[in-house]
């Protein structure tokens, strides 16, 4: 948006275009909102069923007892790290095709993280002891072991829930404060109390960009530490197949390429729904039309950024795939190899199939480069990676716990109704979040957008 | 979307200048401070390095301090939760594993070096910008165009030359609209008259409250070095003392089966 359009964009305009699709609904919006709700009541009895039953009710086969829940949870954790990416890491790097898509992907993130959490209180069972994974002083002076995985993980994921939101709604309060002085009644009300009492002061500015910056400097290692630390769930395990140092890069490359497909699924029909990706002369950007491509709020080029970041992570997932495989063969380890030969020809041999031609071949297609600027094939690749993605964490976790050392107790897991619908419920509570969101909050933050363009100027004026 | 109603108004003493064009307030800042006057609030629908530098030059922000303390106090309270808990429950690993174990705890430091940062962070972005009294921000600055495509400055405390003096230099500048708040007429009585001789204080006074800046940083030190040393008191006397009881020489480093099968 920074270039070539001047006297295209004014401050005036980009406030106006922001918040015109705010609180106005269609009829095809509701549907969706309905079906999802449908869809997170159907998960919410599956749940229901199991706490009311006992973890009986899914369909665990000793000795795999982490299955769907724990895959869901490797899932979502893993989406919600492109938003942190987009936010933070680009924010450092002044990238400037972020600015559009940050505030949503960011959202993303937040619902993601707060549906991963469902996860580990669904799949210990007694959901309301969850509790217990927290630290605070007890009259048994009990105390969690904090060398276990599972602690560490519990420390990170918190942390990473606590950091995102602080700094995502603190990059919302301009925008809300915005949004206060364009409303009225009740909603102004709400909107002025979620404002803080923002002005736009130059003490308020000075100080925010400055906290802002040590945000986004802290969410930066986290987008790094937290799908490691969720990978040593798996890799401190003597566990053939997860017991490997490489674990934590693989695992991080494929939280990015995961998340990055996920904000294409939602940043391309959000950016058609509300014309976000018109340009000024009143077209949609498109492959043919891209002459206005960076003057949108989110358009081909950007879509076609996150497209690229996908081939780069895809590309390090891709090579760590190979690399796990040669190690595991190389190391003349019958246990390693076996699990390893186990997935590529065993019972589990489909989903190995799935994963790789989801996350390694289907992505491929973006190396051409109008293909990656062609939306249906941005959309349907993206949706592939999403479930591809589903499908590695699946791959790694029940292959490998249902073939460990010992042929005797080998078994065949399958989940049953009730994961799976406490899986396709996960999606519904996600997507309510996200719908609801996207109607009540500017969904592209409108202070940085008019930072991208270029300032009202008495000398401009005077000089044409 | 329909805004809400508002008038452009000033209190006496008060003069408030809206600006269409970013290079005018700049010029307007600049010879206001030429003019001697130093105490003003500039309102941007966005962040602009060149307001900060015009009214700030330069100097950096205190909420670093913040971030730094909150830091080392994360680092420290996550290592010495970890260590203060297992030593308060000693699980010996047979093979000499330490107690206190550095790699093992590392992630734990390091999660709550950044969660404790991030904290800290906020509550002196808040505490700077006043954000916790920011509801009580006086009229003037309320104006929803500051939020949209207008810049806006407002001065207090002005005795009614020096008023107009400033009035003159916004008009000069290029402002499209200046309020001077001795000249608007008044049906009523203003709610505030204004004592030429004894100027109050600027609602936003320009330094930060580093009084209590300091304070928060000596408080939080002590905390983080009675934290130090409480993970050493309850090492020594505590736990070695009730080792020492089950005839178990914990200072000696030895390999012992296990905590609960000395006895």
């Amino acid at each position: 948006m920074a270039n070539s359009n001047e006297a295209k964009l004014t401050y005036a305009k980009v406030t106006q275009d922001i918040l015109r699709p705010m609180f106005k609904s269609s009829a095809g919006y509701f549907a969706l909102l309905g079906l999802a709700v449908a869809i997170m009541t159907y998960g919410g009895y599956c749940w229901y069923f199991q706490l009311t039953r006992g973890l009986g009710a899914a369909g665990y086969q000793p000795p795999v007892f982490w299955g769907v829940y724990i895959t869901t949870f490797v899932f979502w954790v893993g989406i919600g790290h492109a938003g942190t990416l987009i936010s933070a890491v680009l924010f450092l790097f002044r990238s400037k095709w972020r600015t559009g898509v940050y505030r949503a992907s960011e959202a993303m993130t937040i619902f993601a993280v707060m549906t991963a959490a469902l996860f580990p209180a669904i799949h210990v069972g007694r959901a309301w002891n969850a509790y217990w994974l927290f630290p605070y002083p007890n009259q048994r002076q009990l105390w969690q072991n904090f060398k276990s995985p599972l602690m560490w993980d519990v420390f990170a994921v918190s942390t990473y829930f606590s950091v995102s939101t602080i700094f995502f709604y603190i990059g919302l309060i301009p925008d809300i404060a915005s949004v206060r002085d364009r409303t009225c009644g009740a909603i102004h009300q709400i909107y002025k109390a979620m404002a803080v009492g923002w002005r736009g002061t130059d003490r308020q500015w000075r100080h925010y960009m400055a906290a802002y910056g040590f945000f986004a400097a802290f969410a930066t290692p986290l987008v790094l530490s937290v799908h490691s630390v969720v990978s040593w769930d798996f890799a401190m395990a003597q566990t053939m197949g997860w017991h490997s140092t490489l674990f934590p890069p693989y695992f991080v490359a494929g939280a990015i390429f995961s998340g990055c497909a996920m904000v294409i699924t939602l940043m391309l029909p959000l950016s058609r729904m509300f014309d976000w990706d018109v340009g000024p002369d009143g077209k949609q950007v498109t492959h043919e039309h891209d002459k206005y491509e960076k003057d949108v709020y989110i358009g081909v080029w950007h879509l076609e950024s996150l497209a690229k970041m996908c081939l780069l992570t895809g590309g390090i997932l891709t090579y760590a795939y190979g690399v796990e495989h040669y190690i595991a063969w190389y190391s003349d380890n019958p246990y390693e190899w076996g699990i390893f030969e186990y997935r590529l020809f065993g019972e589990y041999d489909w989903v190995f199939m799935m994963m790789v031609f989801c996350n390694c071949i289907a992505p491929l297609v973006w190396w051409k480069k109008s293909w990656r600027r062609n939306y249906t094939i941005l959309f349907i690749i993206s949706l592939l990676i999403n479930v591809g993605m589903w499908f590695e964490r699946y791959n790694i976790i029940a292959s490998a716990l249902a073939h460990q050392y010992d042929p005797a107790a080998w078994t065949l897991y399958t989940p049953n109704w009730v994961e799976w619908g406490i899986m396709a419920g996960s999606f519904g509570w996600f997507f309510v979040w996200f719908l609801l969101f996207i109607r009540v909050m500017p969904s592209v933050a409108i202070a940085e957008i008019k930072e991208l363009v270029r300032p009202p100027l008495k000398s401009d004026e005077e000089a044409a | 979307m329909s805004a809400p109603f508002y008038e452009s108004t000033a209190q006496n003493g008060t003069v408030k200048g809206v600006f269409a064009h970013l290079d005018s307030l700049v010029n307007a800042i600049d010879k206001l401070e030429k003019s001697g006057i130093k105490d003003y609030m500039v309102m941007s629908p966005l962040p602009r390095h060149d307001l900060e530098e015009a009214i700030y030059k330069g100097k950096p922000s205190p909420v670093r301090w913040f971030t730094m303390t909150g830091a080392i106090f994360g680092g420290t309270m996550g290592f010495s939760l970890a260590s203060i808990t297992h030593l308060n429950w000693p699980m010996i690993i047979p093979a000499g594993k330490p107690l206190v174990s550095i790699p093992a705890f590392i992630v734990i430091t390091f999660e709550s070096t950044v969660l404790w940062g991030c904290l800290f962070t906020l509550l002196g972005m808040i505490l700077l910008t006043r954000l916790h009294t920011a509801s009580k921000l006086q009229v003037e600055v309320c104006d929803p165009r500051f939020s949209d495509d207008k810049f806006g400055l407002v001065i207090n405390d002005l005795p009614r030359s020096s008023a107009e003096n400033a009035s003159k230099i916004l008009s000069e500048e290029g402002a499209m609209e200046v309020v001077n708040g001795w000249t608007i007429e008044r049906e009523e009585n203003p709610e505030r008259v204004f004592d030429e001789n004894s100027p109050e204080s600027m609602v936003e006074p320009d330094e930060p409250d580093t009084g209590l800046l300091g304070k928060l940083t000596i408080a939080v030190t002590i905390f983080i070095i009675a934290s130090f040393f409480g993970v050493k008191m309850l090492h020594q006397y505590s736990v070695a003392q009730s080792l020492g009881e089950n005839n178990y020489n914990y200072k000696s480093g030895a390999v012992a089966p296990s905590y609960r099968t000395v006895k």
